[in-house]
Parts: C-alpha cells; structure tokens; sequence
C-alpha cells in the first residue's frame, strides 16, 4: 500500500493551485453578469487537455487520480469554465471505447448529458448522451438555456443533431468515471469554503479577539474539515479503483458521491455561518461555495442517490 | 496512490487471515456473556498471539520483533478485528508501553521490560488519567515524594483499561509541583510501576460491563530505577505513547466499523427491511462513512511511511469514528422496534450494550472536543482556545 500522491501528482497539484488562483474572482465576475474570464480556461484547455486519457488515443497521459487532483484544485476556488465538463465527456466516451479524437482538438467544447439538464452548453459543439448502458456523441444543434443556482454552472436544454458516433454499451461505466471527477470537485470545494472562513476566523475580532479563539467557530470547521478530508480518500480511492477495473469500483464511486456531496455543502454551510453577517450578503464569498457545493451535488444524481445506490447494493449482497 | 497490498504485504495479510481464522475456533467464550468471559477470551487470545510469535510486529528483532513497517501491524490489527478476534490482554503493553520504552528507556530498562511484554509474563495498563485531568492530562495531580531507593506515589487514576489483569502500569506522577516549574507540562515523571500495591476497583459502565477500572495509590514505593525519561520530563515520553494510540490502532478500530456494518446489513436483511427506500438511504450513507475511515487511515499510514509528520488524519478518523459507531448502533436498536428495546433475545441484547457501550467512543481516547480542537490548531492553524 502506498496511497500518497506521488512526486509528479503534488507538482501536479501545485501547478493547478497556481491555475486556480484567480478562479474565485472569475466567479465573481460571471455572478455579476461578466463573460468567464479568458483564464485559466485557455490554459487548462492547452495544457491539461485529455489528463487521464491514453497517449495512444490522442490524451495526455495520467490517471483519473490525476484528474481528480486538477477538479478538485479548480473547485477549491469555484473556478468557472468548460474544461471540467469537457473532461467529463472525453472520459465518459472514452471508458465506453467510442474515438474521442476529434474531442482532443483545440476548438471542440464537449458536454456530458445523462438526460437531464445540460451544464455548459453554452460553449459546447458536442454532447456526450448516456441513455440506460447506450452512449452516444451528437452535434449539439440548439439549447434553451435556463436560470442556474450557480452561474459558474450555466444550465440549459440541448437539442442534438444526428450522432457521429456511439456505442449500446459502457454507458455506465462512464457516467461512472464522470461522478468520481465531479465528487473530486465537490471535495475541493469544501475545502476551499472551509479556507476562506479560517481566513475570516483569524482577522475578524469580537469582544476583543479573532473569533477563531472561540471553539464555537473553530469546531465547526475542524468538523467540517473532518468531512471533506474523508470524502477526499473516498473520492481518490474511486478514481483510484475506476482506473485499475476494481470490482468494487461502482460501490466507491457511489461511497464518493455520497460523501463528497454531503460534506461540500456541509462545510460551505459552516463556512457562511462562520463569516457571520457579512456572509449572507451578496458581497462577501460564501454563497459562491454554497452556490456550487448545491449545483454539483445535483451534478449526474448527487448524494442522495448515492447513498440510496449504495445501500441498495449493500442489502441486496 | 496505489491503494493495494504490495506483494509482500498480500503474503502477510493473507497469513495473518489464514493464521487469525485457525486460532479463533479454539476461542473459550465465543459469544461472552460478561465482563469475566471477556477476560478470559483475552488472556487466551494473548497468549495465543505469543505463541504463534504474531507479537511486537513493528519491533526490532534484537526483542523478539518481526522488524517490520506499521503498515503491517495495520493489517494484523484489521483482520483480527474483522474477524472479531478478542483483544489480547496485554495489548496496551505490545502497543503503547514496548515501543515507548524502545524510544525513551535505558539499555537496562529494554532488556529487562521487552522480553517480558512479548512473552506474556507482564500485563500493561496506562495510568494516566485521573479525575481532575481527563482532557487536561498535564493538570494531574498525583504525586511521587522522593524517598531513600524511589518514590512514593499518592494519588488516584480513572480509565484505566485492563487495570484488573495488570502487573504493571505506564504511570504518571508529579515530581515537582507547578509552582516549583513554572509549568504544568514541566515536573511530571512518567515511572514504569508495578501494580501489587495499587487498590484497583472496577468502574460499571451504562451498559453494565467494566472495561475500566478506577485506581487508587497509597504511598505505593516505586524503585529508583523505575523512572522513564528523564526525572520530570515525563510529559514528552507520555506524548510519545499518545502517539502510538493514533497510529496502528486506527486500523483496528475502522475495521471494528467495518464489522459492525456487516452486522447492521444482517440486521436489516433479518427484519425484511432490505427493499425500504429510506433504510437503503441510512445504510448508504453509513457504508460511505465507514470505507471513509479504513482510506483515510492507509492514507494516514503511507503518509507516515513517506517520512511524513502526522497530520490531523488521525483526529479526523477518530471523530468521524465515534460518530459512525454511534450512528451504527443507534440505528441498530430502533430497527428493532419494541423488540430493538429489549434484552431478552441475545441479538438486541447486544446492540442494546453496543449502542450504550459506543456512547464512550466520543469520550475515551481523547473526546471529540479534543479532536476538533487537535485539527483547528494543528491543521486549519486557527489560534490556541486555552
């Protein structure tokens, strides 16, 4: 057993943390009505574009660990953009055996669909559909955008044009691979929430001391810390298991989406209460964690389907 | 990240397995039905363990070890518990007093203590907390006045674990006052005592049982030679086996999760509640809880290998730990309906004592209060609260 990150999966991290940065002032540019900043979208899209996706099928090589490692640093900061839905959909298509070679050029933007709204379609030139087992990639020919929760995950119905390719199964299992990533995400985001409010903690001073003094506001967020710290080994251990064809894989993928899910709104929830008045208003940060921990937990069937999945399976032997 | 056995480690866990499984048919009492059948299925268990030399696994072979990384005591731990193996009577002293005096005793104290924790003449109990210092060990107050050839120690320990079957005890007692030090951490010394004079009584728990014991010290004569560390710095050496407690224990106890589960499902299943929708929910979410406790400890445990200092994983395990037992159990006796709340069929009879007995988890072994407090400062670095 040797379950650290290596070497190259911390530098990987670094070098997504320093992507990330900006990515909470992105957010707060496209809540107030802005276009998604040029970066770190461009980047990503040049750099990290097909991680955890075969050389030999045209990807950049990695894991899915590897992918997890760069969603979960773009959702500490809620960093908006396409690149995480288009990392859905390349590995969807590719775990059920279907060409994503046109989906590694530079211009192509695809969306993963499980039926049900569509997250940034916006920008999308292809749908990845997962239908029962089937799976099928289609142009992406009109769309009806709808109003999100959280606009860093622009929502709308697509309509699609005749698929360029498709399989009647794998389907699942990629959908499967997808929810590890998205879980990764959720993980990231709470620990993000939970960052900003030990930020506040330890500035903002009543009755003559940081509040973070106070185990009242500092143990809410070491639990809440607790949680997405456990969600994280959940969630790596799915990527993890999903890559080497475990045959518990769907069970942990299912164990990280429920835990993940939970944890993230969880933290994003203590993180506001922590901030105190300024974290109901508009102004301040909290909502944006809170805005994406719910938007992401709804993310192809959250937590709550999750845990109902798992326990299902668990009874049933 | 590679979350699988190394070959060597397979191998191990498998002979381990094979070996645990062996031994436990020939178990005295396989559904003990009191605290002395407990006791007995313990002493039996730790001699079995000595004689199939599955004792000091991270020890070195120079006493008797198997010289090998925690990982592997880690596995040891988890499948005996998985197999709900009892709990060796002298586990506190393979795990807490040995590595302990390996780290901080004299060459004399090693070779005179070792042999005999791995051999089975010696049992271990830890007397450090006492009434007025649970969460605040370092405000102990028993005392140890210096005599011709040792000490006199006066005072009264709580908690202590397998006090009953003890011959020794990891104890703490002050050698100089706060006010002489300046400190509270200062002046205490950690002594290596024998027992024979200790007035041990048993502490009936809710649920009847008497996992602890009170202790009491009547200028009990501790021998010069009996100090570990140094002569007030037992602070540091007690830090040393509070170490030890967060480390390969911590597969033990997400594997007893682990079990408990198991157990949950087979109840469930018996009560024909397997279809209903908002039990598969509970269970789901538990079931994510406690794979959540075995990762983080591998990842705790690698992370440990790697040379890395020891984060706040430990806490976190052992929070959410308590938490899940809880909830386990809980669960547990209300499935049961008026049946779940009675004692009379042994399977409610022991949820009903495994939820009570599961309320200490967030109180032993350091509360919850402790370990939120543990990773606000160490881990989110948010200011001391005392």
């Amino acid at each position: 057993m040797d379950a650290v990150l290596t070497e190259e999966q911390q530098a990987l991290a670094e070098a997504a943390r320093g992507l990330a940065a900006g990515g909470l002032a992105g957010a707060r540019t496209v809540l107030d009505g802005g276009g998604v900043p040029a970066s770190p979208t461009q980047e990503l899209f040049e750099g990290f574009n097909g991680l955890g996706i075969d050389e030999r099928l045209g990807g950049a090589g990695g894991s899915l660990v590897d992918v997890a490692i760069v969603v979960r640093e773009l959702g500490r900061t809620v960093c908006p953009g396409p690149w995480v839905s288009h990392q859905l959909a390349l590995q969807a298509a590719v775990a059920a055996g279907l060409d994503v070679g046109e989906g590694l050029g530079p211009d192509a933007r695809w969306v993963l669909s499980d039926g049900g709204l569509v997250r940034d379609a916006a920008t999308g030139t292809h749908a990845v559909t997962v239908t029962g087992d089937g799976i099928a990639i289609a142009p992406i020919t009109g769309q009806t955008a709808r109003t999100p929760m959280d606009a860093t995950r622009p929502l709308a119905e697509v309509t699609l044009g005749d698929p360029v390719a498709s399989a009647a199964s794998g389907g699942r299992t990629g959908l499967s691979r997808a929810r590890a990533i998205v879980a990764a995400g959720l993980c990231g985001t709470g620990l993000g929430a939970v960052e900003r409010a030990v930020d506040h903690a330890t500035q903002r001073e009543q009755f003559g001391k940081v509040i973070g003094v106070f185990q009242g506001v500092s143990h809410q967020l070491a639990e809440a810390w607790t949680h997405v710290e456990l969600a994280w080994s959940l969630a790596l251990y799915a990527c993890w298991a999903t890559e080497e064809g475990h045959v518990d894989a769907a069970a942990a993928v299912d164990a990280a989406t429920a835990k993940a899910g939970n944890a993230a709104i969880y933290a994003a929830e203590r993180g506001m209460q922590v901030h105190g008045g300024i974290g109901i208003t508009w102004e301040a940060d909290p909502h944006l964690f809170l805005r994406r921990a719910m938007a992401d937990d709804a993310w192809l069937g959250g937590a709550r389907d999750a845990e109902r999945s798992l326990g299902e399976a668990l009874l049933a032997g | 990240m590679d979350f699988r056995d190394t070959p060597e480690e397979a191998a191990f866990r498998k002979e381990a397995a094979g070996w645990i499984t062996d031994a436990l048919t020939g178990v005295p009492h396989p559904h003990p039905a009191n605290h002395d059948e407990k006791t007995t299925n313990s002493r039996w268990w730790q001699e079995r363990l000595a004689d199939g030399g599955w004792l000091g696994i991270t020890w070195p072979k120079a006493y008797g070890g198997k010289e090998l990384p925690i990982a592997y005591e880690g596995i040891f731990n988890a499948e005996s518990a998985r197999r709900h193996a009892p709990i060796g009577i002298n586990m506190l002293g393979v795990l807490l007093a040995g590595p302990t005096i390996l780290v901080h005793g004299t060459q004399a104290q090693r070779d005179h203590y070792l042999p005999r924790i791995l051999n089975g003449d010696d049992v271990w109990c830890q007397g450090f907390s006492e009434p007025g210092a649970g969460s605040d060990l370092a405000g102990l107050r028993s005392r140890a006045e210096k005599v011709d050839g040792g000490w006199v120690v006066n005072g009264q320990k709580v908690w202590t674990s397998f006090a009953h079957a003890a011959n020794r005890c990891m104890l703490l007692a002050r050698t100089a006052s706060t006010d002489e030090t300046g400190s509270k951490h200062k002046g205490i010394t950690y002594f290596l005592a024998d027992t024979d004079d200790f007035d041990v009584r048993p502490l009936v728990m809710i649920n009847n049982d008497a996992d602890f014991n009170e202790m009491f010290l009547d200028d009990v004569h501790v021998p010069e030679d009996r100090v570990l560390g140094e002569l007030g710095g037992g602070w540091r050496v007690a830090l040393t086996t509070l170490s030890f407690e967060r480390g390969s224990l911590a597969f033990a106890t997400s594997a007893e999760a682990e079990a408990a589960l198991e157990r949950l499902v087979d109840r469930v299943r018996a009560a024909g509640l397997a279809d209903e929708p908002d039990v598969q929910r509970e269970i789901g979410r538990l079931a994510a809880d406690v794979r959540s406790l075995s990762l983080t400890t591998m990842r705790q445990m690698s992370a440990l290998s790697h040379g890395q200092a020891p984060g706040g994983d430990g806490s976190a395990v052992k929070l959410a730990w308590a938490q899940t037992m809880q909830a386990m159990t809980r669960l547990a006796v209300r499935l049961g309906g008026d049946a779940g709340v009675t004692t009379d069929a042994v399977e409610d009879a022991s949820w009903v004592s495994g939820f009570l007995r599961a309320k200490g988890n967030s109180v032993e072994g350091g509360t919850d209060e402790v370990q939120r407090s543990i990773i606000a400062e160490r881990v989110l670095g948010l200011p001391r609260s005392r």
